[in-house]
């Protein structure tokens, strides 16, 4: 049997049509995504210092603000929990910014701190302006740093209001973080190194020979002369001292007088020392090495002898870095100088000043 | 009586790969049969009537088969805000959307996004699974499927068939069904079906994972798919 | 009652006779021939199916049965119907005006013309029957609803078809109508947090900054360890230091190193005065020469590099620098960074001194602050 499906009318046929129908069938009005503020690109955040409770630290921002237009105000919200924009902000603990001053800006200035009761908030503020797209720079100073080793964050957000109200315009989070310091620490020991000798090869102690100095027959018509080496080195931040201790040249009852800075005088009873290189008469050596030390006064002067149980021969109130001195001695009698063997024995005691 | 001379409707039907829309198989019938007001479709005789499938093909028959042919394709839109990814836990999320193709020799549903991208500059696209793999928080994923899934908790949802399996052929492609296991590649056919179909509700899978090394911002996944059917 | 039944026996003879009139009249009523062909496993494949979308491809794929020679095609779009003659409206705001070919399957040669809001021509070369084609059409706009939509698509043996209008397509060889339909987008939003995540050890930081200790360096040898002008001490295997980095950060991350001594090298006063003086440019410290200085090694494990600073690696691992004015400028000294995001790089520090003859003897201290700064 036929049946007539009878198409009146175009919208009546538009009906019998299979017509699709999308239902939207989400919750509320469809929306894409949600409007965010643009980024700040290229951001970061330099400190002078990481050490946790640190004061006096310096936060310099880098960023490259992302929109052309009117901007009042740049907050910066330092939190211990997330840099999420949006995100609840925990205060980092120990974080004071509070005192915090603006030492620098460039890129987009005019601002000023607006002093904000969050100890982990600093709010700058200009009056509303338009800002150029491209690289900005603020340093804030007199930050304390956080109490907690660790990461912390920072929240940087951009607004055309002149006091950080309504929507941000641009904004991008930070982190960074605090570390230990590392100590170093190095002992250097005090250090005295101090011989003497008959001889000593170049600077090296271990070669130091000979106590014994024989002058053989005293004559009153020349002088005997002797000599003998002595080499110092020492860290002693005060440098040292050398002394000479003992008596004249003794034969029993008869001694020989000392000098006192006097020239050689055959057939003039005489005991003397200096530690310079000498012509009358000839011997001894000028004081040698890389040291800074000298022959004390009454025995730096070439030619004249002096000799006083007790007296500072050498010396440098600075470390010493081996120092090489030959000690010159000399003998004169006089043609009644009672006959024996005459003797002494000197003691050089070296006192380096740590 | 009145006669007029019959006019011979043109065939529709073709060789080889053979389709037949809409013809009728009797002792009389009209498929458009118009005056010039009015249009009707006709037929007298019915010889066969209802829905007859097989793998590749589909017939209507009967007293009055629809002659348009159709694709129906509804996306559940949605806004979805996963807040912030973590390194230490994966991400997850579903969304849904329904085909019904008539008078077709089947369709496809592909994904014509791109993987979740950051906006401003050094964007950053999270790494797809170019193959069926496990989710591993730390290590950075993107990747969906079109089942139920049970590990390590269960989210999504196998097709579901309306009014039943008897209506509607759909079926998730290779790649997208295997339970636990997510893939994304961009253009991937992620359902089908080969022949004419009923609705078929989907259930999109999403998991998004991300390591240490993984760019700060936010990321954007608008996922548009494409229903394609061959008539 | 006889009018009742004459009346009803008048119903039934009238329905009979309708049934037969209609019946000899039906196979004549509107009988127009269409002598097209049906254009066959056709389809339309969008590259973009939200709503508004622009510059969406649309590629036309579909097999030519049509025994003759196909020359061009027409496709129109219609908000309602793919019927062939159907009344046919542009679907809401789409717009194929801006279409252009950009790819053609199974022949060549063909360019597009004519296009407008719902309406576009592909002619060229003719192409045999049978074959399978697609044509790739870019530029278009999608419809600003949801929902279907239809393609209506006329082959032509004629390169310069007859087509007048939707209703007058003129010499069609085959048709074939296409549902297509845009949909909403599912979307999601998701945010990775900004990290950086910085220590220093005294051991090698396990993964996260894991299994630290408190470094502190002693400089010396011997039991006590003590410098002397013998020779040049380092903290490499006595009491190593290491830092590690982890960040995300897109442009990396810069290590700096400040001295707390302003004459930035190892003091026993306080920092006003370093008997054992800042090392200077990279190089080696010779026994018996008061200085001090680091190394850096550069990054070992995790992911990603952390490369030391030319300035305190220049190759040899006994050179050591300090440059004084840096380690102790505001923000310090870089001594490694890397330029992308890393995960767990652990780089080891190592400082060294030595003593001269003349270092006065003292305990030496430097207090040695390291900062990583992201740049995001």
């Amino acid at each position: 049997m036929a049946r007539l499906h009878a198409n009146l009318s175009k919208s009546f046929r538009t009906l019998f049509i299979l017509l699709v129908v999308s239902l939207l069938l989400g919750a509320g009005l469809f929306k894409l995504y949600r409007v965010h503020a643009a980024q700040l690109n290229a951001r970061s955040v330099m400190l002078s210092n990481s050490a946790v409770d640190a004061t006096n630290v310096s936060y310099e921002f880098n960023f490259d603000v992302a929109t052309a237009g009117t901007v009042g105000s740049v907050k910066f919200e330092f939190c211990s929990n997330s840099p999420l924009i949006g995100e609840p902000c925990t205060p980092p603990w120990g974080f004071d910014s509070l005192n915090a001053t603006l030492s620098s800006q460039s890129g987009m200035t005019g601002f000023s701190i607006n002093p904000s009761p969050n100890v982990n908030e600093i709010e700058i503020t200009r009056v509303p302006s338009a800002a150029t797209p491209g690289a900005a720079s603020f340093t804030f100073g007199n930050i304390q740093n956080p109490a907690d080793l660790g990461s912390a964050y920072v929240r940087v957000l951009t607004y055309a209001s002149n006091n950080a109200t309504g929507p941000e315009t641009d904004s991008g989070g930070l982190a960074f973080a605090m570390s230990e310091d590392v100590t170093i620490v190095a002992e250097v020991p005090p250090y005295l190194t101090f011989c003497s000798g008959v001889s000593i090869a170049g600077f090296d102690c271990s070669t130091a020979s000979g106590d014994f100095i024989d002058f053989g027959i005293l004559s009153p018509t020349t002088a005997n002369a002797g000599q003998s080496q002595m080499m110092i080195a020492t860290n002693a931040g005060s440098g040292y001292s050398v002394r000479a201790s003992g008596p004249t040249m003794t034969s029993g009852i008869n001694v020989l007088p000392t000098m006192s800075s006097g020239l050689s005088q055959p057939g003039t009873g005489q005991f003397g020392m200096n530690l310079r290189a000498n012509v009358l008469p000839s011997v001894g050596q000028d004081t040698q090495g890389p040291g800074g030390g000298q022959p004390g006064v009454g025995y730096n002067v070439p030619n004249r002898f002096s000799f006083n149980d007790g007296d500072v021969i050498a010396g440098n109130a600075l470390p010493e870095d081996f120092r090489k001195y030959t000690l010159s001695y000399i003998v004169n009698v006089a043609p009644d100088q009672p006959p024996g063997v005459y003797a002494t024995t000197l003691t050089y005691i070296c006192l380096a000043n740590f | 009586m009145v006669g007029t001379a019959p006019i011979a409707w043109a065939q529709q039907s073709s060789s080889a790969n053979y389709q037949v829309n809409e013809v009728f198989f009797g002792t009389g019938g009209e498929l458009n049969a118009c005056s010039t007001n009015y249009c009707s479709k006709q037929s007298a005789g019915e010889l066969g009537v209802g829905n007859s499938t097989s793998a590749n093909y589909s017939s209507q028959a009967g007293f009055n088969t629809d002659r348009n042919p159709s694709l129906t394709f509804i996306v559940t839109g949605t806004s979805t805000d996963l807040g912030n990814l973590s390194t230490t836990a994966t991400s997850r999320t579903t969304g849904t959307f329904s085909v019904k193709t008539y008078l077709a020799g089947g369709y496809v549903v592909q994904t014509a996004s791109d993987p979740p991208t950051s906006t401003g500059a050094g964007t950053h696209t999270l790494t797809n699974l170019a193959s069926p793999t496990a989710q591993t928080p730390g290590t950075e994923q993107f990747g969906i499927n079109l089942v139920a899934n049970t590990t390590p908790v269960s989210f999504g949802a196998n097709p579901v068939q309306v009014p039943s399996g008897s209506f509607s052929f759909g079926a998730v492609s290779a790649g997208y069904n295997t339970p636990n296991s997510f893939k994304y590649v961009k253009g991937d056919t992620v359902a089908y079906s080969n022949s004419s179909s009923g609705e078929t509700d989907y259930t999109v899978s999403y998991i998004f994972n991300i390591s240490n090394l993984t760019p700060s911002g936010a990321y954007y996944f608008n996922h548009v798919l494409v229903a394609t059917s061959t008539f | 009652m006889k009018t009742k039944n004459r009346i009803l026996r008048r119903g039934l003879y009238a329905v009979f006779g309708l049934v037969l009139t209609v019946a000899a009249v039906l196979p004549g009523l509107g009988s127009k021939a269409a002598a097209y062909g049906q254009i066959t496993s056709r389809s339309i494949m969008i590259s973009n199916s939200a709503t508004s979308a622009t510059s969406v491809e649309y590629t036309i794929g579909f097999t030519e049965t049509a025994s003759g020679i196909v020359k061009s095609i027409v496709v129109d779009f219609c908000d309602a119907s793919p019927l062939y003659g159907d009344a046919c409206t542009v679907p809401g705001t789409f717009s194929a005006s801006g279409a252009s070919l950009t790819g053609q399957t199974g022949t060549s040669g063909w360019t597009l013309s004519g296009a407008t809001a719902g309406h576009f021509v592909i002619s060229g070369a003719s192409f045999n029957s049978a074959a399978a084609m697609t044509f790739t059409v870019a530029g278009i706009t999608n419809p600003s609803a949801t929902g279907s939509y239809y393609a209506r698509i006329y082959t032509y043996a004629a390169q310069s078809n007859n087509y007048s209008n939707v209703t007058t397509p003129g010499t069609v060889l085959d048709f074939g109508g296409i549902a297509l339909s845009t949909a909403n987008v599912i979307s999601i939003t998701a945010k990775v947090q900004e990290t950086l995540t910085f220590c220093v050890s005294g051991a090698a930081p396990t993964s996260g900054c894991g299994g630290t200790s408190t470094p502190a360096v002693t400089l010396g040898h011997g039991t006590p360890a003590v410098l002397t002008s013998s020779q040049v001490d380092d903290n490499g295997t006595t009491t190593p230091t290491y830092t590690q980095l982890t960040t995300n950060a897109a442009s990396g991350a810069i290590v700096r190193m400040k001295n707390s001594n302003t004459c930035g090298g190892l003091s026993k006063d306080g920092g006003s005065t370093c008997d054992i003086a800042p090392k200077g440019s990279v190089g080696a410290i010779s026994a018996g020469t008061a200085a001090f200085g680091l190394y850096v090694a550069g990054g070992s494990g995790g992911t990603g590099t952390v490369t030391a600073n030319a300035n305190y690696n220049d190759g040899t691992s006994t050179h050591y620098a300090m440059r004084t004015a840096n380690v102790t400028s505001t923000y310090g000294d870089p001594i490694e960074s890397s330029s992308g995001p890393v995960s767990d790089v652990n780089s080891q520090l190592t400082f060294a001194a030595g003593a001269a003859s003349t270092t006065p003897a003292g305990v030496y201290t430097a207090n040695m602050t390291l900062i990583a700064t992201g740049t995001f």
